[in-house]
C-alpha cells in the first residue's frame, strides 16, 4: 500500500509552510485546495520528489515506487506526435533505444484502456503541439495513470477539462486510489466535495488537514483562507459550497 | 481516424523498419558513387585498389562525410531535444563557428608554440560558445526564436573572426577559407578517426541517455519526479555534445544544417522519440551529406565546392521554412 510521509517544511528559496508533519496513504482520493500562490504546486512537487523537501525529510513507502507530477498546463512537445508523447510516459527512464521500452506489455494494454476510455477521439497521429489544451492533458493524464507509477501528484489535472472529462476522469481516480497514492491540488470546491476523500486546506499562511473532506470544506475555514464568503448547500446530502461575495 | 494505442506503436515500428532499410539501401549505391565520382573525373573500377593515391583519397574523404555527418545528425538531435527546440542544430547556436575559431587559434597558438594544442583550444573554444549561448537562451526564458536568433548572431560573429585570422594569416591551414565554410577536400586518415570519434562519444551519449532525455523531452518537473537529476544530464549533455562538435570540425570544418534538417524529417518520418530518431538520424546524415558531396565535386568540374556551401544552399531554405512553420502557431 502505498504511502508517503513528509516531516519539516516545504518551500522553494524560503520555507512556505514549517513544522509540517503529513502521511498521506492509498485508500483516500487526496485534494490540495488554496488560492493562487498558497503553495499548492509547491507542496505537490515536494511530495513527488520533483523538488526537495526544505528541510526535513520525505519518506516513500515502497520507496523504490515511481512519482509521476503532471504540472497544470500540458507542454508544447514541439516535433512530437501525441502517440510518443504517451509512450514516452511509459518508457523506463533506462537505456531503451527503442519503442517497447515499456516496463510491461500490461502498461501498455492499461494505456489502450485509458485512452479509450478517457480519451477516445484524441488523434495520436497528430503532432502533439497541435491538440488542444484539453486534448493534450487527456493524453498525459491517460499515461500517467497507464504508467506503472504508485505515487500520482496531479496539479490541477482537471483545470482544462471539460464536464464530461471531469466526471470521468474522477471516476477512474476513484478506481485507482485503492491501489496507488493519488493527491490532485484543484480550484472546484464542489469537485473536491463530490469526488475526493480528504482535503488539505492552504490560504492565509495557515496549513489545515490533512482531513476528512467534510470537515475542510467549512464556511469559515474557507472563507479564512480564500478571503471570500461561502454558502453551504446540501445536494444529495453532500454540501456544497457556492462562493458569493468577496470578504471585505 | 486513429486512436487505437497499439495500431499507432505497429505502424511506428513499421516506419522504423522501412526507414532503417531504405537508408541501408541508398547508402550502398550512394557510397559507390562518392567513390567513381570525383572533381578529378571518374575513377574506372579497375583502379579501385587501396594503392591507388585517387581511390584513396575518395575512400577517407567518403567515411569522414558518413561518420561526420552521423555525428552532426545526432549532435543537432540531442541538442533539439535538451532545449525543446526544433529549430537549432550545432551551426544555428553557432558551436560550430565557436570550435573553428578555436581550431584556427590553436592553429596560431601551436605555430608559435611548436606544440601541437589545436584540438584542445577547439574543445575550450566550443564549450565557451555552448556556455555563452545557453546563458543567452536561459536569459530569453529558452523561447525557441530567441534561442536560434541569438545563435545565429553569435555564430556570425564567430565566422567573421575566423575569416579575419585567415586574411591576417593566410598560411594559417591548409584548408584556408575553405575549412571556415566546411570542406570535406581536405579528408585523410585523420579526418576520419577525428569523426569516428566524435560520432562515438556522441552516438555513446545516446545510448546511455536515452531514457533519461526522453522523459526530460516530457517536462523537467515529471522527469525530476521520477528520479532524474536534470541538472547533472543536461550539463553532461552539453558537455558531451561541445567534445564531439570541436572534434568533428577538427575533421570536417562547421558543415551547417545536417543537424536541422535530418532530425526534422527523422521526426516526420517515426515520431519524435529520441531513440527511434537517433537510429534514423545516424543512416539519413550520412546519405544526405555523400550526396551534397557528390554534387559539390562534380558541379564545377575540375574545381570543387565546399560542401558546407552546398549545404547551405539546401539548409538556409528548409531552415526559413521550419522558422515559417513555427511563426503560424
Amino acid at each position: 500500500m502505498p504511502e508517503v510521509v513528509l516531516r519539516g517544511s516545504i518551500g522553494y528559496s524560503f520555507p512556505l509552510y514549517r513544522n509540517l508533519h503529513i502521511e498521506l496513504r492509498s485508500g483516500y482520493l487526496y485534494c490540495v485546495l488554496g488560492p493562487n500562490g498558497s503553495g499548492k504546486s509547491t507542496l505537490l512537487k515536494t511530495l513527488s520528489g520533483s523538488i526537495p523537501v526544505f528541510e526535513g525529510s520525505l519518506e516513500k513507502i515502497p520507496h523504490d515506487s515511481a512519482s509521476s507530477y503532471l504540472p497544470p498546463d500540458p507542454p508544447e512537445l514541439p516535433g512530437m506526435r501525441g502517440g510518443d508523447a504517451a509512450l514516452s510516459f511509459l518508457a523506463t527512464n533506462e537505456k531503451r533505444l527503442l519503442y517497447g521500452n515499456w516496463r510491461s506489455e500490461q502498461s501498455l494494454e492499461r494505456l489502450v484502456r485509458y485512452i479509450e476510455e478517457f480519451s477516445s477521439p484524441v488523434d495520436l497521429e497528430k503532432y502533439f503541439n497541435e491538440l488542444s489544451t484539453g486534448e493534450r492533458m487527456k493524453i498525459l493524464l491517460a499515461s500517467a495513470l497507464a504508467s506503472e507509477a504508485d505515487f500520482l501528484f496531479l496539479d490541477e489535472p482537471s483545470g482544462h477539462l471539460d464536464v464530461r472529462s471531469r466526471i470521468l476522469l474522477y471516476r477512474i481516480l476513484k478506481r485507482e486510489k485503492e491501489s496507488r497514492l493519488i493527491v490532485l491540488s484543484m480550484h472546484e470546491l464542489s469537485e473536491a466535495s463530490s469526488a475526493c476523500d480528504k482535503g488539505i486546506l492552504l490560504g492565509a499562511g495557515n496549513f489545515y488537514g490533512p482531513s476528512d473532506i467534510g470537515s475542510i470544506l467549512n464556511e469559515d475555514l474557507l472563507s479564512l483562507a480564500y478571503g471570500a464568503r461561502f454558502k453551504k448547500v446540501l445536494i444529495d446530502g453532500k454540501p456544497l459550497l457556492v462562493p458569493y461575495d468577496i470578504k471585505e | 481516424m486513429l486512436s487505437s494505442v497499439e495500431d499507432y506503436v505497429e505502424k511506428k515500428r513499421k516506419r522504423l523498419k522501412l526507414l532503417i532499410l531504405t537508408a541501408l539501401f541508398s547508402l550502398v549505391p550512394v557510397f559507390w558513387l562518392s567513390l567513381y565520382l570525383g572533381s578529378s573525373g571518374p575513377l574506372p573500377m579497375w583502379r579501385w585498389h587501396l594503392d591507388d593515391p585517387i581511390f584513396q583519397l575518395r575512400i577517407y574523404r567518403t567515411l569522414t562525410a558518413f561518420f561526420s555527418a552521423a555525428s552532426l545528425a545526432l549532435n543537432g538531435l540531442l541538442l533539439q531535444n535538451l532545449l525543446a527546440n526544433p529549430l537549432i542544430d550545432s551551426s544555428i547556436l553557432g558551436i560550430s563557428s565557436g570550435s573553428t575559431l578555436g581550431m584556427l587559434t590553436g592553429y596560431i597558438i601551436s605555430a608559435k608554440l611548436g606544440l601541437y594544442i589545436a584540438p584542445i583550444v577547439s574543445l575550450i573554444f566550443s564549450l565557451a560558445t555552448m556556455m555563452l549561448v545557453y546563458g543567452l537562451s536561459k536569459m530569453g526564458g529558452f523561447r525557441i526564436l530567441v534561442v536560434a536568433l541569438s545563435g545565429v548572431m553569435v555564430s556570425t560573429m564567430l565566422t567573421s573572426i575566423s575569416y579575419l585570422l585567415i586574411l591576417v594569416n593566410p598560411a594559417i591551414s591548409k584548408g584556408g577559407v575553405a575549412l571556415v565554410l566546411g570542406s570535406l577536400g581536405y579528408s585523410d586518415t585523420w579526418s576520419v578517426y577525428l569523426s569516428l570519434a566524435s560520432f562515438s562519444v556522441v552516438a555513446g551519449h545516446q545510448m546511455l541517455r536515452v531514457g533519461n532525455i526522453r522523459k526530460i523531452l516530457l517536462g523537467e518537473d515529471l522527469a525530476r519526479a521520477s528520479g532524474i537529476n536534470v541538472e547533472r544530464i543536461r550539463k553532461e549533455s552539453l558537455i558531451v555534445s561541445s567534445l564531439s562538435i570541436s572534434l568533428v570540425t577538427l575533421s570536417v570544418g562547421p558543415i551547417g544544417f545536417i543537424g536541422l534538417i535530418i532530425p526534422h524529417i527523422s521526426r516526420i518520418a517515426v515520431g519524435g522519440d529520441p531513440g527511434a530518431c537517433s537510429i534514423t538520424s545516424t543512416l539519413w546524415g550520412p546519405v544526405l551529406l555523400i550526396c551534397a558531396d557528390i554534387v559539390s565535386r562534380v558541379a564545377f568540374m575540375p574545381s570543387e565546392l565546399p560542401v558546407g556551401i552546398t549545404m547551405s544552399i539546401i539548409g538556409a531554405p528548409f531552415f526559413l521554412f521550419l522558422l515559417i512553420k513555427s511563426m503560424r502557431r
